[in-house]
């Protein structure tokens, strides 16, 4: 049980509250917990301003429901669900 | 005094592009989406008594990774000799754009920032604040409108200050940042081999970074642009500074991140200081609205096809007048033509060779093909600024990922409709070099604005064989389910080369989805129609014109007494049969290399055997002529597949060889698309001919 607690303390969330990006629901507001995906995507989400700490929202799939779009810094991002899914994310904390 | 250089780089559909027409007054063509500029742009600027020149660069996100085309913009800040850099931002997402201006603000300190867009943001309820911006960011920064040209003299201005402006005046820049320590250390070596090749040390930097990131081939052609003669030296350099990296714990995807994340941080803040939100976006919900209904899983598709067969059915009803009017007042021509040359004292074999042979082929070509394509390619062209193409590709992807390629091709694809050869330069946005030779190779396979009319006209002629009357809605039907075919065979073959020479899995895709922009209709029609017709013109004089001389000889010079090209027609004529087509009709999709716009022209004139086109551009004298010579609407069918499928036109080839730097790839670009056309005429003529059909 340790490491999981530990990698959620480091994270300062609970760990049930981490999801995959694919997983969100429609015009929530998310923030972005941590991209693990491979370096070249990571460094193009990065660039395209979707990065830990980055808020993000899921719109709407596409016509096969794969790719969805998502909205990033003002700009809509279509992203595979393969690759969503490698993006983990929270929701936002009401303030 | 010394002329004065200016780029323009920023990220991708910011404007750039508009913003260079405004101000250099050219017309580079412009689009709604990311990465319609590849390549490089040049024009000068008035200022005063003087003028300047203007760069436009490929967009970029960032100076250190990309795609082929975002590096070469990286690499012309990098290499190239200019005065002052514009980085231009979007004012809707001014927070990532801001990063490539602090990057390249790491180059240069002659950055001039401009904020484009700012009639979409006041739209969105943002207003920005330029000067407080400047004051933060230690560069100058001018708010335009590039599209109605508002702040563009301005931004105009304020570049000329930045380029004449000393390089140590100003005291110190707050945003020229230097790496971390750590970092610097690492890079040592490389960069103090750099030192001969490019004097500022903020430049070195950055180089030295990116040849460390880089991949084995990137490296030598970044290498090659240095300077070829310090390789051996470069190289050594590099293991030094791999060394040292490998000593420091670090990889070079974190020193990218610790850096791109410091200057998105920055940009950040800086965009928080100087926006100002005075209301609720309420229109970019509402244009979300289309958004969901352009990509809904009931309507997307539909709607996708619905847009084709209505772009295909208003060519088709438009040419009609404008086709019947050109050809009567270009063949009224020919005969003033021929007066005058004979009124030159011309022997009656030139006379003929000018007039009948070259002038008559080019007549023929425009009469027939350039009303459709000035109908398609404005049209298309307002699709492409209205911001639908991306659509495509999102909608699209799930298809292209099946196939192991990526998304994006779709772009590529609809850039092919247009022209081939643009497609296929177009294929640079695509990252990865294995899906990006998937969708060079392929790209052939999209009928081009060439052999669009004539897909079209044989159409028409199938259903004139048939003995029916060609309804336009029902061609336009038809002529979009032959476009369909072609992108399951594109599907397919990617299917098929992922499986064998191109063996891989499908990498990454982020797409942007630009916002919907209001094109300027009058604008987008004039000049596409303009740069189109010009086009066309220039092509068919250069290409029409020679081929219709040659065909002219070639159908006149005689040997046994029978004309050269009977001769070929007749050798080539049991394969031709094989297709469905015939011996003629191979020999105009050959002799039809140079252009696809004349391969009816000549099957017309090798069928009359009179040495030169018919004067008629006409469907219904056309069909009798062809009726006469055995056609039966399986020959039409099977020239109009073959029209779809065969080897693309030699500027396509030139430019396949070019992209991809091998004759062998440009050969299988070539073998591709024959080899569908052969396979599919022959099995439709098989099966015509087995149901006892014809």
């Amino acid at each position: 049980m340790g490491a999981a607690e530990v990698r959620c303390a480091g994270k300062g969330c609970g760990m049930q509250n981490v999801f995959p990006l694919s997983l969100a629901q429609a015009n929530q507001q998310l923030v972005v917990v941590s991209v693990d995906c491979e370096p070249s995507l990571r460094s193009r989400l990065c660039d395209l301003g979707l990065a830990e700490g980055s808020s993000v929202t899921y719109l709407y799939p596409s016509a096969f429901g794969d790719p969805c779009a998502y909205l990033v810094k003002g700009a809509v991002l279509g992203i595979r669900k393969g690759d969503a899914e490698k993006i983990l994310c929270r929701k936002e904390e009401e303030v | 005094m010394k002329g004065i250089t200016a780029v323009l780089c920023g990220n991708p559909n910011v404007g750039k592009s508009t913003v260079f027409n405004g101000l250099t007054g050219l017309r580079q063509h412009t689009g709604n989406w990311a990465g319609k500029t590849v390549e490089s742009a040049k024009g000068t600027v008035g200022h005063g008594e003087g003028e300047w020149t203007l760069i436009d660069l490929p967009g970029a996100y960032s100076l250190i990774s990309g795609s082929p085309d975002e590096l070469a913009a990286s690499d012309y800040l990098l290499l190239g000799d200019y005065d002052a850099a514009i980085v231009v931002c979007d004012a809707t997402c001014l927070a990532r754009s801001l990063v490539l201006a602090l990057q390249t603000a790491r180059l240069t300190r002659k950055t001039v920032v401009c904020i484009n867009l700012v009639d979409e943001a006041k739209r969105h309820g943002l207003m920005i604040d330029p000067n407080k911006l400047s004051a933060m960011l230690g560069m100058p920064v001018v708010c335009a409108c590039a599209r109605s040209g508002q702040g563009l003299s301005e931004l105009a201005e304020a570049a000329y200050q930045t380029a004449v402006m000393q390089e140590d005046a100003g005291g110190t820049c707050a945003t020229m940042q230097r790496m971390p320590a750590e970092v610097r250390t690492v890079l040592e070596p490389l960069e103090e081999a750099l030192a001969t090749v490019v004097p500022e040390a903020s430049k070195r930097e950055i180089l030295a970074l990116r040849l460390l990131c880089a991949d084995r081939d990137q490296r030598k052609a970044l290498i090659a642009a240095c300077d070829p003669s310090k390789s051996v030296r470069l190289y050594a350099a590099l293991e030094a500074s791999a060394c040292r990296l490998k000593t420091s714990g670090f990889k070079t995807e974190e020193i990218c991140e610790m850096l791109l994340s410091s200057d998105h941080a920055l940009a950040e803040a800086a965009a928080s200081v100087c926006i100002r939100q005075n209301q609720t976006a309420v229109n970019t919900r509402q244009l979300r609205q289309a958004d969901r209904i352009l990509c809904s899983p009931i309507t997307g598709i539909p709607l996708m096809l619905l847009l084709l067969v209505l772009l295909f059915y208003i060519t088709l009803v438009g040419a009609n007048a404008p086709s019947a009017w050109l050809s009567s007042l270009l063949m009224g021509f020919e005969q003033v033509l021929a007066g005058w040359l004979t009124a030159l004292h011309l022997p009656p074999w030139a006379v003929a060779a000018v007039a009948h042979g070259m002038y008559r082929s080019l007549a023929w070509v425009v009469a027939v093909m350039l009303p459709p394509m000035a109908i398609f390619f404005p049209l298309f062209t307002l699709l492409e600024d209205l911001g639908y193409l991306p659509r495509i590709a999102f909608n699209m992807d799930r298809c292209f990922r099946g196939c192991k390629a990526c998304g994006k091709q779709a772009l590529c694809m609809c850039m092919g409709l247009g022209c081939n050869a643009v497609g296929v330069t177009g294929c640079r946005i695509i990252r990865s070099p294995r899906e990006r030779l998937l969708a060079i190779l392929t790209n052939a396979l999209i009928p081009c604005n060439g052999r669009l009319p004539l897909i079209l006209l044989l159409i028409t002629l199938v259903f004139q064989a048939a003995g029916y009357t060609a309804d336009p809605l029902l061609a336009a039907v038809i002529l979009a389910a032959f476009l369909m075919l072609s992108v399951l065979l594109t599907l397919l073959i990617c299917r098929i080369l992922s499986a064998t020479a191109l063996k891989g899995m499908s990498s990454t895709f982020v797409l942007e989805l630009p916002p919907f922009r209001m094109p300027k209709v009058g604008q987008v029609i004039v000049r596409s129609m303009l740069d189109r017709t010009i086009f066309v013109l220039m092509r068919a004089v250069a290409v029409a014109a020679p081929a219709g001389l040659l065909l002219w000889s070639l159908g006149n010079v005689q040997i046994c007494g029978i004309p050269v090209l009977a001769h070929a027609a007749g050798w080539l004529d049991p394969f031709g049969r094989l297709l469905g087509m015939d011996g003629v009709i191979l020999l105009a999709f050959i002799l039809g290399l140079p252009a696809n716009e004349i391969v009816l022209p000549i099957m017309l004139m090798i069928y009359l055997r009179q040495g030169s086109l018919t004067e008629a551009a006409n469907v219904q004298v056309v069909s009798q002529i062809l009726a006469k010579n055995g056609w039966t609407w399986l020959t039409a069918a099977c020239t109009a597949l073959f029209a779809l499928f065969h080897w693309p036109c030699s500027t396509t080839l030139l430019t396949i060889r070019k992209e991809t730097g091998s004759l062998r790839w440009m050969a299988l670009a070539m073998w591709i698309p024959t080899a569908a056309g052969f396979c599919l005429c022959a099995t439709l003529a098989g099966l015509a001919r087995l149901l006892g059909a014809v």
